[in-house]
């Protein structure tokens, strides 16, 4: 389903050129769930924006479901991001002008793939039912991030992209965040690759790879 | 002290961080500083000629010379004026700063040929000696308060110069009662010698009020004679005219300042993050609210010194026109240099530094209650903004209903503009909810939330553009209507194709017994005029030969149905609107006019006078001479086939001499009148300009503070698969929508400042009514300016947002700035 091959990136800094990973490669299977690990500032969240077409890899290739999307231009990247992927990230997921409802349906009704019943479904499942005509500004971050996961799995994308998602929360409202999260893609069958810090979430997970110094185990 | 040295020293570290806000701060000083202190400077200047003009001279009642250009009369020219038989007396009057700062006007005068003037006699008392006053030590004549004030002087002065006279000596101080406070009165050449202005003079007084013989050739170029009537009340005829624009500098004072209300309180609540350091590194609240005083003051301060260098040369730009306009409309001598006073500066830099502690006020309160920083995410505005500005429009309708002074109609004004900032939010959160309500995909529904979404952090801006916009609409429709109505009043009112004057009764009569001889000339329509005092109000008399070049084409506003026919046959009058407004007189009144063998005349018709700032009583020759016996004659408008006009004025000019202010064509008058009309309003214009652009500016600044904030908004909608390219468009889209909904809602607005500009303050300030009259062509410039206005200050946020990296934009979801 994700196939990347001998990606390569680097940032420039006021040192000089700073390579975070080259000739990467891993794949993550449909319905698989995989923790990425690594000590802050290796390249975790970057090799997730590389996956999301947010940032533009200096070599190699990124599959998904057989497009590459090292090759696409912006548009068809954002295409991409719409039909296929979900992304969450550890704050400031929401669109602060819209409501929770809104928010929830938003990258659905972008894909022109929403189901209301689903919709329906997944706002019970996540809680939000009280929430609904409520602002982002006015919800907890544990809320915020239950919200996201609801935008994010609405639109029915074949993979998960989450980026510390539980990692502006405390341990209890963590815990129930990532219950929700894993039982909705076992639920719905889709695919999750997490970067996070901590061992007792990756141990949750159906595998987990370890970015250290430019490479992964 | 060192550690508050830091404390401030962390905080001025902000600007640098934010070199853009700096920018808008700077911006928005600058130019509100700039607008009012230079229309304070037109105002000062106006007001300094205006007193220097009065004072001595003016109690003085008699008419007098001064130099064309403002500059000092040499003393032979007053030798040869006498020579030539003129009754003059020579006069050096000049505003001196005493040691102390007290400004005093130092009058030199020739009491041997004043003593002439029957008025001047009466300032003197009998123990005056013409001796004492014209030899060494000298006299210096003054009142007691002034007395009072320069005796320290007296007793000890300094080694040389002033009060010393040329010897060395002090002149003796003698007090007179009617004198006025801070004027000093002494002997001609001792004034010379103080001011330093050796056989030089300032004014030559006309002992003879009914002199009229024209100066000599070789003086026309530079000497020209102020008679006291067009001097009198000049203060008072032209403070509407100040106070105009003053309320106009005002709005530019209020715009600018936006922009500073937008820029501290941007910074204010971006330093939250710090004041929590500080408080937690021990600095206390007063310590903290101390050095944000401070760090405001030093800021106002420095930024306030190039803001008045900027008025300074607004005012010098405007000096022309508004001089134009203030000697076209009231006679008023307004000299071409600027010469401020210490007093301008200071209180320049007081507004700059108070305006911008006054608008920091509540931003600093907010900071100190703790309150979080400024999300801009409830789409939502304050229900308190909707209730004052439903109060303030409430007690607007109050006062249009029961004030009647100029005052209250530009509280009404104020009251207006104050209930329309206020409301505006309210209004765009309407409406964009609307368009809301009625979206039909995502990312329209997006779209329109957004927008509401922008709204309170643009809300300053917005308003400071529907200032703008509608000040425009209202003046330019106010100034289109006044064209449109002058210009074709002015068709009416001069219908005749020659005016001429002669220069004495004697070549009145030459004139007049020449023009008989001219067949081409089928009407002579002599006239003539006096003045008289009403209730303290100078009113001009004009008298007429009735003939239907009046009855077919003067305007008149309201009218007996025969009153041409009345004119004529029962002594009746008509009177022009300033008058009619002043005195509450109607038509069919029976007026008492001073100094009349008739007991009192019939009013018959109220024409229209614009541009003229006096009362004005119209009648027949024969009616003003039976009643006014020193009726000054010799003013004639004549009615000539077309054609022989420009033959007919060469003839009169050559056989008569007259100079060319004497003799006109009726096109020359207009383009005189319309020259001056476009002079008139050339400040007023050029001041609205400057306040569109000053809300252009405070648009862009706060777009491009705000540009950074809305990586938070847009990133999530980027992530969910929104191009960038798709997101400029949006962005655009959004503001030239919120652009054009203010220009929209600024013309009702604008058309009901105009409807106040012509029906009240026009008629309270000058007396005068216009036609109230709306300009949609005007309307569209405005859209197209607000919208222009829009682009050009969206254009560098959105490059930059079309710019940015992945990698900036991905910060969207790290910090919130």
């Amino acid at each position: 389903m994700l196939k990347v091959t001998n990606l390569a990136k680097s940032h420039s800094t006021p040192q000089g050129t700073l390579e975070l990973f080259r000739g990467l490669q891993f794949s993550v299977h449909s319905g698989e769930s995989v923790a990425l690990m690594g000590e802050s500032g290796c390249g975790k969240s970057t090799l997730l924006h590389l996956i999301a077409g947010l940032e533009d890899a200096d070599a190699g290739q990124i599959l998904l479901s057989g497009q590459d999307v090292t090759a696409m231009n912006d548009s068809q990247r954002a295409r991409l991001r719409r039909h296929a992927l979900g992304i969450i990230f550890q704050q400031l997921n929401l669109i602060p002008s819209l409501t929770v409802h809104d928010n929830l349906a938003f990258q659905a009704r972008l894909a022109k793939c929403l189901q209301p019943d689903r919709l329906t479904q997944l706002i019970e499942t996540l809680g939000l039912t009280e929430l609904l005509p409520r602002y982002p500004h006015q919800l907890s971050g544990g809320q915020q991030q239950r919200v996201a996961i609801g935008r994010a799995l609405a639109a029915r994308p074949t993979l998960l992209l989450a980026d510390e998602p539980t990692g502006s929360l405390d341990e209890q409202n963590a815990d129930q965040v990532m219950d929700l999260l894993l039982t909705l893609v076992q639920q719905t069958g889709t695919s999750l690759l997490m970067v996070t810090h901590s061992q007792r979430l990756a141990r949750r997970m159906d595998r987990c790879l370890t970015l250290h110094q430019g490479q992964l185990t | 002290m060192i550690t508050n040295l830091w404390v401030l020293h962390a905080l001025l570290s902000h600007w640098r961080r934010h070199p853009l806000q700096l920018m808008t701060l700077v911006l928005g000083l600058l130019s509100a500083t700039a607008l009012w202190s230079g229309v304070q400077a037109l105002n000062q200047q106006a007001r300094h000629s205006y007193d220097q003009a009065s004072s001595q001279l003016e109690r003085l009642n008699q008419p007098y010379l001064v130099h064309q250009q403002q500059f000092w009369i040499p003393q032979v020219q007053y030798i040869e004026l006498r020579r030539a038989g003129w009754p003059v007396t020579p006069m050096l009057q000049e505003q001196i700063t005493l040691p102390a700062g007290q400004v005093i006007t130092l009058i030199g005068l020739d009491p041997v040929t004043l003593q002439q003037s029957t008025q001047q006699q009466n300032t003197f008392t009998s123990t005056f000696s013409l001796s004492q006053f014209l030899s060494p030590p000298w006299e210096v004549w003054l009142s007691p308060a002034s007395a009072e004030q320069l005796q320290p002087l007296w007793d000890n002065p300094p080694i040389q110069g002033f009060p010393r006279n040329p010897e060395g000596e002090l002149p003796q101080l003698r007090i007179n009662n009617t004198l006025a406070d801070n004027e000093l009165i002494t002997d001609l050449s001792l004034a010379q010698h103080w001011l330093q202005q050796p056989e030089q003079l300032s004014h030559l007084l006309l002992l003879d009020s009914h002199f009229n013989t024209p100066l000599p050739e070789s003086l026309q170029a530079e000497l020209r004679r102020i008679d006291p009537e067009s001097d009198q009340d000049i203060a008072r005829l032209t403070d509407s005219f100040h106070l105009n624009l003053s309320a106009l500098s005002l709005l530019a004072f209020l715009v600018g300042l936006m922009m500073v209300y937008s820029a501290v309180h941007l910074a204010l609540t971006q330093r939250l993050a710090l004041k929590r350091i500080l408080y937690a590194c021990g600095v206390s609240q007063v310590q903290l609210l101390g050095w944000l005083m401070t760090e405001l003051l030093l800021l106002s301060s420095l930024i306030a010194i190039p803001g008045l260098i900027a008025g300074y040369w607004i005012a010098a730009l405007l000096l022309p026109d508004v001089s134009a306009s203030l000697a076209g409309l009231y006679g008023a001598d307004i000299p071409p240099q600027l010469q401020l006073p210490g007093g301008w500066w200071h209180s320049g830099l007081l507004m700059a530094v108070g305006g911008t502690l006054f608008t920091a006020l509540v931003p600093l309160i907010k900071l100190l209650k703790q309150q979080p920083a400024v999300q801009h995410s409830n789409p939502g505005i304050p229900v308190i903004l909707n209730i004052t500005g439903m109060l303030c429009a409430l007690a607007a309708i109050c006062l249009a209903l029961l004030g009647d002074s100029l005052l209250s109609g530009f509280m009404l004004l104020a009251l207006i503009f104050i209930s329309a900032g206020l409301l505006l939010p309210g209004l765009l959160n309407r409406l964009l909810q609307w368009g809301q309500h009625y979206s039909g995909s995502v990312t329209q529904l997006w779209f329109w939330a957004d927008a509401r979404l922008q709204i309170a952090p643009l809300s300053v801006a917005l308003v400071a553009l529907l200032f703008a916009l509608s000040t425009s609409i209202g003046v330019g429709g106010m100034v289109e209507g006044f064209r449109l109505t002058f210009t074709g009043w002015l068709e009416q009112r001069l219908a005749a194709e020659v005016y001429l004057r002669a220069e004495d009764d004697e070549q009145a009569e030459q004139i007049h017994h020449w023009l008989t001889q001219r067949p081409e000339v089928t009407a002579i329509l002599p006239s003539g005029r006096t003045d008289i005092q009403l209730n303290n109000q100078p009113i001009e008399l004009r008298g007429i030969q009735p003939h239907a070049t009046y009855s077919d084409h003067w305007p008149l506003l309201a009218a007996t149905p025969n009153t041409w026919a009345q004119l004529d046959e029962q002594a009746a009058v008509l009177i022009n609107e300033q008058l009619a407004r002043q005195q509450g007189w109607q038509i069919g009144d029976w007026l008492h006019l001073p100094g009349s063998m008739q007991s009192s005349f019939y009013l018959a018709g109220i024409y229209s006078d614009y541009g003229n700032p006096k009362g004005q009583i119209l009648m027949s020759l024969d009616t003003l001479e039976q009643n006014w016996p020193d009726t000054q004659r010799g003013s004639f408008a004549l009615r000539v086939i077309p054609k022989a006009v420009d033959p007919l004025l060469h003839d009169l000019r050559l056989s008569f001499n007259l100079s060319g202010t004497r003799l006109l064509d009726q096109q020359a008058v207009k383009d005189y009148s319309l020259r001056l009309f476009e002079r008139t309003f050339a400040a007023t214009q050029a001041l609205n300009l400057l306040v569109l652009s000053v809300a252009a500016v405070a648009l862009f600044s706060s777009l491009l503070t705000l540009s950074s904030m809305r990586l938070t908004q847009v990133a999530p909608v980027w992530a969910c698969g929104v191009s960038r390219r798709h997101l400029v468009g949006y962005e655009l889209l959004r503001l030239l929508l919120l652009a054009l909904l203010t220009a929209l809602l600024a013309i009702p607005l604008g058309l009901l400042i105009s409807y106040c500009l012509v029906t009240l303050i026009n008629v309270r300030a000058f007396g005068w009514a216009l036609p109230w009259q709306y300009f949609p062509l005007h309307w569209i410039l405005m859209i197209l300016a607000a919208l222009g206005s829009a682009l050009a200050a969206a254009a560098l946020p959105l490059i930059q947002l079309a710019r940015y990296s992945p990698t900036r934009l991905l910060q969207g979801f790290r910090d919130d700035h």
